[in-house]
């Protein structure tokens, strides 16, 4: 029997969870031992997986900085993960404490932690949610209350959309979150794509990961740029990860497809 | 180097190091600044007097606030570092020692900064869990309330069942749709509740629905209430697994849908009878008469009888509709008594039509005698108000064996044969006549076929020579219709000119014949010195069309034929009808110089005292006085008639033309009689031109003055 939409999800603590891993890779603390275990198992076969999400942190920073440059006010951060380090709020409140933050994650503890965290900040709230049902994240009381669809915004899916099948219509959900997005607003996207390291290894790794952890789906770079459909790309397009906008000439390093990554921020003429 | 460009050059390895050491939260600015700073008040505790370890405790403090908390971030910071004394501008014993003293000191302070670090973001994190774990119980709780408040308040009945069978939990709206104290239901089993004719097949879906997990079924069964009562129920069974995915329980969802079967019920009921009479309507005679045939047993036999009521229209036209709608009702009535509801099944198939299928049929004669007692049911007149109406029917028989026909065929056969009780008098039975059925299919079939025979050239003109009596001269020719159909070969004309006529084809195909004679005529004559003229047959449809003076006109135009030279053929029966337009047409032609001759005369009913006053100029006598002409004759009357005839011609100046002449023994003896004009066998059979074109070529002779008749 499928469980009505009100229902909560199960917890389940024997299984290790995407965020905590994350967590774990990010030197956090925020995480249980079988998160640790599997963090440990998933680097054995993939030792540079840690610098990835290091490197996928880092585009997050370097894109929510831009957006808020760029005068874009409210983030939609769907699957942040467990809120720790390089948040997207504190990033874009240092610049204007006006920015206002939805953080939504699968995960419950993720998002239990983060509504701590977040206690006494009107601007930023966590939702427990499903990325896949924009309909019902829009439609979040949490989320009509901080931000405002008819202006523009960001929807960030940093690293989380390889996490979505093929047969969930990944591209029919990006899509309709673009459709509801005001014209102005910006959606950033980074994806795990099988270009740029062996792809021997990346399978290697991929089936590992979803073994410990969760189903992985990497993508090829064209259907990486199609989710972005018809919104202008801001320069450079889709790059590696390290190539987008880097800090630092030298941040970029002397071959980017080590990430095995793709990026880019795109705006809603 | 001047210390200052060696403290950049350090903040900068730092920085380096701490990226490579673990996730940095600052951009590179800031942790250069950040990096700075700390440098900063290493060099000038190095330097402080007294001389104190804490600066370099907060340092250690400092990274792991800032995150920069990896075990390489401390090493490869403690790896920097050592170049403290240079940096500082001594690197004495004792600058080594205080540098030495303030990374232990950075050290512990990382340490413990760190410890302190894990124990919060553990306890963050456990608090964490357990407060999701708090809400999804409250969720849990709040949604299994709402289950509650759904299943109770469902307007929808809802029975939770052991796989047994057995009633666990119902709620509110099940009680009430079977009428029994809520109470009383839980412990009782569910089929209880069930009408005894549907227990069995509910127990059997219920079992194999228990069989098998994450399943369910639909049925619709009745159901009886406390008062005896009978309804009908829709339910929806589905199994409800447990987490191993096996059958725990099952949960039936019920509707009270008696009033909808009901309904369904009366509306199928109006989808297959008829409105007025009540009968049923034509399709469920077809599908009473599919299944009789697919279940009657081999060698029986099937049939059907058609039955249309004669000038029924007449009846709705004059006493209107009301009035025919009473009388269809008495005439059902009358039907229905005179069938038995075993042997028979009475359908009303259409306004005044009626089907009767015999499911076992002992042959023609029974279904004439069945036949019969209809028509002897409908003989007294029907009394209606005042009226008394007088009925008859035509009725069509047609029956089979069961497996040598299907539905559609023998209702198709039982309704084309009331069209033949019609045409031979109506008020009758007709058997089912293969024979004549292929008769009328093949007319049915011309009907459809002739309009595109004529687009597509299946017609052709043959000609047969007419000869004059007195010296076999070439004087004419007769154009004869042919077509060629590819389906069947050439068609004779006795068979299609009446399906022309009756479906108004013969009019373009006439004014077609027409062309093509007066061309082929006109062809005839650029030959010098022959002169032969044509005869075309003209119906009497054509005749009662206004447009043939224009079409005779155009066609001697476009041929450029003298008009004395074409000769229209009309029957006795054409030009005696009373109705004079016809006759009116025939004087404009014949003012235009045509001739107008009759066609098969003397064997018709003739008003020879009426031909003197038509515009005619010829007769030409009927291939059957003939017969009658040849020595030795048994007698001579046949000849002494048509001696009368040609005598009588010749005195209203008619010309007389003998048809059918085989031998030239008759036409000698025609010859004798006066005749002027024959044509037939013994002067050649109609053919294609070339044979009149190879006549007058190969004889060519002057042509004799001959009479033509009056002008």
């Amino acid at each position: 029997m499928e469980l009505p939409g009100w229902a909560p999800a199960t917890i389940d603590y024997t299984r290790p969870s995407p965020a905590r891993v994350y967590d774990v890779h990010l030197g956090g603390f925020h995480n249980f031992a079988v998160d640790r275990e599997a963090a440990d198992q998933v680097r054995r076969f993939m030792p540079e997986l840690p610098l990835i999400l290091r490197a996928n942190r880092s585009f997050l920073r370097r894109a929510v900085l831009h957006l808020v440059e760029a005068g874009v006010r409210q983030f939609l951060d769907l699957g942040s993960g467990i809120p720790t380090v390089g948040n997207v709020h504190e990033v874009a409140q240092e610049v204007d404490p006006g920015c206002r933050v939805v953080y939504v994650d699968l995960d419950p503890v993720a998002v239990a932690h983060g509504r701590e965290i977040l206690a006494g900040n009107p601007a930023a709230v966590a939702i427990q949610g499903d990325l896949r049902q924009p309909d019902t994240i829009v439609a979040d009381d949490a989320v009509r209350g901080l931000l405002d669809f008819t202006q523009p915004l960001a929807v960030l899916m940093v690293a989380v959309l390889h996490f979505v099948p093929d047969d969930d219509d990944p591209v029919g959900i990006v899509n309709r979150y673009r459709k509801m997005m005001a014209p102005g607003s910006y959606l950033a996207i980074s994806h795990a794509s099988l270009e740029g390291s062996g792809t021997d290894r990346a399978s290697v790794a991929t089936q590992e990961y979803t073994s410990r952890v969760a189903d992985f789906y990497m993508r090829g770079r064209s259907q990486i740029a199609g989710f972005f459909d018809d919104f202008d790309l801001v320069d450079p397009g889709v790059v590696y990860l390290t190539e987008w906008r880097p800090e630092l000439p030298e941040d970029v390093g002397e071959d980017p497809r080590w990430t095995s990554t793709f990026a880019g921020v795109a705006r809603r003429r | 180097m001047s210390p200052d460009t060696e403290m950049i050059a350090l903040v900068r390895a730092w920085a380096n190091a701490l990226r490579r050491a673990g996730y940095v939260e600052m951009t590179s600015v800031r942790l250069t600044e950040f990096l700075s700073d700390l440098a900063d008040g290493l060099v000038t505790a190095m330097a402080a007097d007294p001389f104190r370890e804490q600066p370099g405790y907060d340092v250690g403090v400092a990274l792991v606030r800032a995150r920069l908390s990896t075990p390489s971030s401390l090493s490869s910071s403690m790896t920097i570092l050592a170049g403290l004394p240079g940096l500082a501008g001594c690197s004495d014993a004792a600058a080594r020692s205080r540098a030495d003293r303030l990374l232990a000191a950075m050290s512990e302070g990382f340490t413990q900064a760190l410890q302190q670090r894990i124990l919060t973001e553990q306890e963050a994190i456990q608090l964490a869990a357990r407060r999701a774990l708090v809400e999804a119980q409250h969720g849990w709780q709040r949604s299994q309330a709402q289950l509650e408040a759904v299943f109770d308040g469902a307007g929808t009945a809802i029975a939770i069942c052991a796989l047994d069978g057995d009633l666990i939990q119902v709620n509110r709206a099940l009680a009430d749709m079977v009428g029994r104290p809520i109470g009383s239901l839980p412990g009782s089993p569910f089929l209880d509740l069930i009408h005894p004719g549907d227990q069995a097949s509910t127990r059997a879906a219920m079992l194999e629905l228990s069989g098998t997990a994450s399943r369910h079924v639909r049925l619709e069964k009745r159901f009886i209430r406390q008062d005896g009562t009978v309804g009908w129920a829709a339910l929806s069974v589905s199994v409800v697994p447990d987490a191993d995915d096996r059958a725990v329980n099952l949960v039936v969802v019920g509707e009270d849908v008696t009033v909808q079967h009901h309904l369904q019920r009366q509306l199928r009921h109006q989808a297959h009878h008829d409105g007025l009479t009540g009968l049923p309507n034509r399709e469920l005679l077809y599908q009473q008469l599919a299944e009789t045939l697919r279940t009657a047993p081999a060698g029986s036999r099937v049939g059907v009888c058609f039955v249309d009521l004669d000038e029924f229209k007449a009846i709705n036209d004059t006493l209107g509709h009301s009035m025919g709608d009473r009388l269809l009702i008495a005439v059902a009535s009358r039907l229905t008594d005179s069938l038995d509801p075993d042997e028979h099944f009475l359908a009303r198939v259409g306004g005044d039509e009626f089907a009767v299928i015999v499911r076992t049929s002992r042959g023609p004669t029974e279904l004439a005698r069945l036949a019969d007692r209809m028509l002897a049911a409908l003989a007294a007149p029907i009394r209606i108000d005042a009226y008394r109406l007088a009925v008859s029917a035509s009725i069509g028989i047609a029956e089979e064996i069961a497996g040598h026909t299907d539905p559609q065929q023998l209702l198709r056969a039982a309704d084309a044969t009331m069209y033949l009780a019609k045409a031979d008098g109506r008020h009758r039975w007709a058997m089912f006549d293969p024979v004549r059925h292929a008769e009328q299919v093949n007319r049915y079939e011309m009907i459809s076929e002739l309009p595109q025979a004529l687009d597509r050239d299946e017609f052709l003109v043959h000609y047969q020579p007419i000869v004059s009596l007195a010296d076999g001269t070439l004087q004419g020719a007769e154009a004869l219709l042919r077509w060629y159909r590819p389906r069947t070969g050439v068609v004779s004309p006795n068979t299609f000119i009446p399906v022309a006529e009756q479906s108004g084809l013969i009019v373009p195909l006439g004014r077609w014949v027409l062309r093509e004679a007066c061309r082929q005529a006109s062809s005839w004559q650029r030959a010098p010195g022959r002169q032969p003229f044509i005869s075309v047959n003209v119906s009497m449809r054509q005749c009662a069309e206004p447009g043939l003076v224009s079409d005779v006109t155009g066609a001697l135009d476009d041929a450029g034929l003298n008009p004395a030279d074409l000769q229209l053929e009309l029957t006795e029966t054409a030009v005696m009808v009373p109705s004079d337009s016809c006759v009116a047409t025939l004087r404009l032609i014949a003012d235009l110089g045509v001739r107008i001759a009759i066609d098969d005369f003397g064997i018709g009913y003739s008003n020879l005292a009426h031909l003197r006053h038509l515009p005619i100029h010829g007769l030409k006598l009927a291939g059957a006085f003939m017969a009658g002409i040849r020595t030795p004759g048994p007698d001579r009357v046949d000849e002494q008639i048509v001696g009368t005839i040609i005598e009588l011609a010749h005195t209203l100046g008619l010309t007389v033309t003998a048809e059918g002449v085989e031998n030239a023994d008759q036409a000698a003896r025609l010859a004798a009689l006066g005749c002027d004009l024959a044509q037939g066998w013994q002067y050649g059979a109609a053919g294609p031109s070339s044979a009149i074109e190879n006549q007058l070529g190969g004889a060519a002779r002057p042509r004799p003055a001959v009479r033509r008749g009056p002008r």
